[in-house]
């Protein structure tokens, strides 16, 4: 009775391995989510991975895989595979009714936006000789800012040209921004005696007030790239310059705009205020202190774009500044542009012109309308 | 541990397949002894201090002319050994025929072993000089494989047709045995080889390999015991065999199963005074058909109390996987069903009590053992010990205690219980 021995034995590695493949996806998650929603290139990250069995048959081993952009370096790249995009592999193993957590830090080396959408799972039969997988959709991202640079030659030069206005422009006052209690002199009118404070010092003492203009900037981005011999690091340059500038002019309560020669996108996240008020094709915000318009303005900067949504510089001529004091952040110099910039910042005002250059071709350029701050780039 | 079981299933897997053959070649004679048959079997494992040594030599001897004048030593050694064996062991008819399995066997194993060692050799080579026509062999005696139960499949099939129950068992045993040892072996083969790919070649970092090895060592033993469920209809089938014997086709010999045991009954096992004894003690009579139902009850009962404890022990096992920090420095937890653990729900099925429960059932034993009336539901811990009279004991102190922090949450407060 060898045949029933048999049969029974081909019953039982059949019932077994059917049970299996029917069972081992069932109750059965990943997840992958980052730690934070964003970071600055060059800080590090944390990706974690969930694992859950929620059944009582176990899963060993199990092969989770996803695959991301490249920009983003893990910590063990040992088993990530490099080509067109990162691909990761990691391994489990996992009991009945399960969860196991795995953080794996990541090196964020360049901006943009890293999103995970697909994991791959993947696991093996008894002795192997099968392999079962599975696909299942998860939505994380990491928005990775564009890196924070020296800004302080350009606020130095920013803070030069607002002594200069501050000189020029009325002294007029706003009532409702009280600013501080000074010791009274002669030439302050006797309604700003400040008599409770007078009384409590023995001596008279006024209010002083705020300025009714604030101080205005709008930043000017060039984008664009279209020589022979490409220059990414200067433009990433560039892009660090006016998000550490904006960054710091925020915090310092100034408002600030910023105008890109970049096609505005019909993205989700983009300023319904960009699409209001202006009507034009380019990415812009007018100046203001909303920490919102940051976060747009980062969120932006990260998302990687094509050539072809790239606008000439003079695109960016048509962007008003108003009473605000202009930056232009360009790599492109030439005799061409500095009479354009002239052109655009009038005769009534003066500018800055943020270049950033390669070591050995320093720009000679010079203005009475505007500030140069030139900025040296080693090339990456 | 692992390289130690896998060497131990390589020597195994060569013993079982070389056991059977002396049985197998026994059982083709016209006259055969059952004690015979067995003797053979247990001799053929007599291979194994043989094995190992020519293991050892093809490992030890860096040259091609020590091997094989190490192996024709231990061929002689293994030959001289069975003459002496024999001597002992086995009649004269089947002497030389058991010198001549031990030098052929070994020889075999020589030959086999020296291939083995010299295809290890090339793919070494191969892989320095990273040669991609290189390909893989397969050696039958190197390591067990599962079409080598075709071999016991055949032995099996030829033992019933040569109505030799006893070498059937045999076939059926080596079956068994060899495919418990085979699903083992290829699973940590096939396990060593997957990891070793994706450490060596794939880089994989943070591999849970104790995890790995561990949970699926259960899996495998959970697998086999279901394998082992299969050999239960076997064992059930075997009075129900159909024997035949192609022997009387060749030499007119007419033999039935029936005959077999009455030729076995009435001769005996040679000078055995117990069988003569039974013998001359008359007919046998037949058991009731409920002795046997009684039997396969009994069997059912074992194997069910086996299987049940086996997984008990598998469960308990696997517990080590269960949470903590794993070799790999992931968090492991175990899932939450409700607002109760996994873990505790199943306590709880299994009358396992908390810590809680079990204070509260101590305290109600103490007071009922002091008190001869059932304590009111109103009553304070404080007055059911005064009205017990253990107020002052030590042991109701100590109780008292804690049954006060498990009732009430916190622990107990002599200026609260007095202003109440």
């Amino acid at each position: 009775m060898i045949i029933i021995l048999l049969i029974s034995i081909v019953v039982c590695m059949a019932a077994w391995q059917i049970g299996y493949f029917l069972l081992w996806k069932k109750e059965f998650f990943v997840t992958l989510s980052f730690g934070q929603p964003y970071v600055y290139a060059g800080e590090d990250a944390e990706l974690i991975e969930v694992v859950e069995n929620h059944k009582k048959l176990p899963v060993s081993p199990v092969e989770i895989g996803f695959r991301m952009r490249k920009g983003i370096l893990f910590k063990d790249m040992e088993n990530a595979s490099v080509s067109d995009f990162v691909y990761k592999r990691d391994i489990f193993s996992l009991l009945g009714n399960q969860r196991i957590i795995r953080k794996l830090n990541v090196q964020c080396q360049k901006r943009g936006r890293y999103e995970i959408k697909e994991v791959s799972i993947s696991t093996f039969s008894l002795l192997h000789e099968r392999k079962y997988s599975m696909e299942q959709q998860t939505d994380t991202r990491l928005y990775v800012y564009a890196k924070r640079t020296d800004v302080t030659a350009i606020l130095r030069a920013v803070e030069n040209l607002l002594g200069e206005r501050e000189s020029k422009r009325k002294y007029l006052e706003d009532p409702f921004l009280f600013a501080a209690i000074r010791n009274y002199t002669i030439q302050d009118p006797m309604k700003n005696i400040n008599w409770k404070a007078s009384a409590k010092t023995g001596e008279l003492m006024v209010n002083t007030y705020a300025s009714l203009e604030n101080e205005k900037m709008m930043l000017y981005l060039d984008v664009e790239d279209r020589g022979i011999l490409k220059k990414e690091h200067l433009i990433e340059d560039s892009i660090s310059v006016a998000a550490s500038l904006f960054q710091k002019l925020l915090a310092k309560g100034i408002e600030v705009g910023i105008c890109m020669n970049l096609k505005a996108g019909n993205r989700e996240n983009e300023n319904r205020e960009s699409k209001k008020q202006e009507q034009t094709s380019f990415f812009a915000f007018q100046p203001s202190r909303k920490r919102e318009t940051r976060i747009l303005l980062e969120q932006k900067l990260a998302e990687e774009w094509e050539e072809k949504e790239v606008l000439p510089f003079e695109k960016l001529m048509e962007c008003s500044f108003g009473d605000a004091i202009p930056v232009i952040i360009s790599k492109n110099f030439s005799e061409k542009k500095k009479q354009q910039i002239e052109e655009f910042i009038g005769s009534g005002t003066k500018g800055i012109w943020v270049i950033p250059y390669e070591k050995g071709e320093m720009p000679q350029i010079a203005s009475d309308r505007f500030t140069v701050v030139k900025r040296e780039v080693d090339e990456v | 541990m692992r390289k130690q079981i896998k060497n131990v299933c390589e020597c195994l897997h060569i013993l079982l397949i070389f056991s059977i053959i002396l049985p197998a070649i026994y059982m083709l004679g016209m006259e055969r002894e059952r004690d015979i048959i067995f003797r053979l079997y247990g001799l053929g494992y007599f291979l194994l201090p043989f094995i190992l040594m020519i293991k050892r030599a093809a490992k030890s001897c860096q040259k091609l002319v020590c091997y094989f004048a190490g192996c024709i030593l231990i061929l002689c050694g293994a030959v001289l050994f069975a003459w002496g064996i024999g001597n002992v062991f086995l009649p004269q008819s089947t002497r030389f025929g058991y010198m001549l399995f031990m030098a052929l066997g070994m020889l075999t194993i020589t030959l086999e072993t020296y291939s083995v060692r010299m295809h290890q050799i090339r793919r070494q080579k191969a892989k320095e000089e990273m040669d991609s026509t290189w390909r893989q062999k397969d050696y039958t005696l190197d390591k067990p494989h599962l079409y080598v139960c075709l071999w016991f499949v055949l032995i099996y099939v030829v033992a019933l047709n040569f109505a030799c129950p006893e070498v059937c068992n045999l076939a059926v045993i080596n079956l068994m045995l060899y495919l418990l040892m085979v699903v083992s072996y290829q699973f940590l083969e096939k396990t060593e080889e997957y990891l070793s790919i994706n450490d060596e070649v794939c880089k994989v970092q943070n591999i849970p390999y104790k995890r790995i090895f561990g949970i699926g060592k259960y899996f495998v033993l959970s697998f086999l015991l279901l394998i082992l469920l299969a050999w239960i209809p076997t064992i059930l089938t075997v009075p129900y065999r159909e024997y035949r014997d192609i022997r009387k086709w060749v030499w007119e010999w007419e033999v039935s199963y029936e005959e077999v045991l009455q030729v076995e009954e009435t001769h005996g096992y040679g000078e055995d005074p117990m069988v003569a004894m039974m013998a001359s003690m008359g007919e046998i009579k037949e058991l009731p058909f409920w002795v046997d139902w009684i039997f396969y009850a009994l069997v059912f009962a074992i194997f069910a109390a086996i299987l049940v404890g086996a997984i008990m022990w598998i469960h308990n096992e696997m517990r080590d996987f269960a949470r903590g920090i794993d070799e790999a420095g992931d968090v492991v937890e175990t899932l939450i069903v409700g607002d109760e653990e996994i873990f505790s729900v199943r306590k709880q099925r299994f009358g396992v009590k908390t810590d809680e429960e079990r204070i509260r059932r101590e305290y109600r034993r103490f007071i009922r053992k002091h008190r001869k009336d059932r304590p009111a539901a109103y009553e304070t811990p404080k007055e059911m010990e005064s009205i017990a009279g253990v107020a002052e004991t030590s042991e109701g102190i100590a109780l008292h205690e804690k049954y006060e922090y498990v009732r009430y949450g916190e622990k107990s407060n002599e200026n609260y219980v007095g202003r109440r």
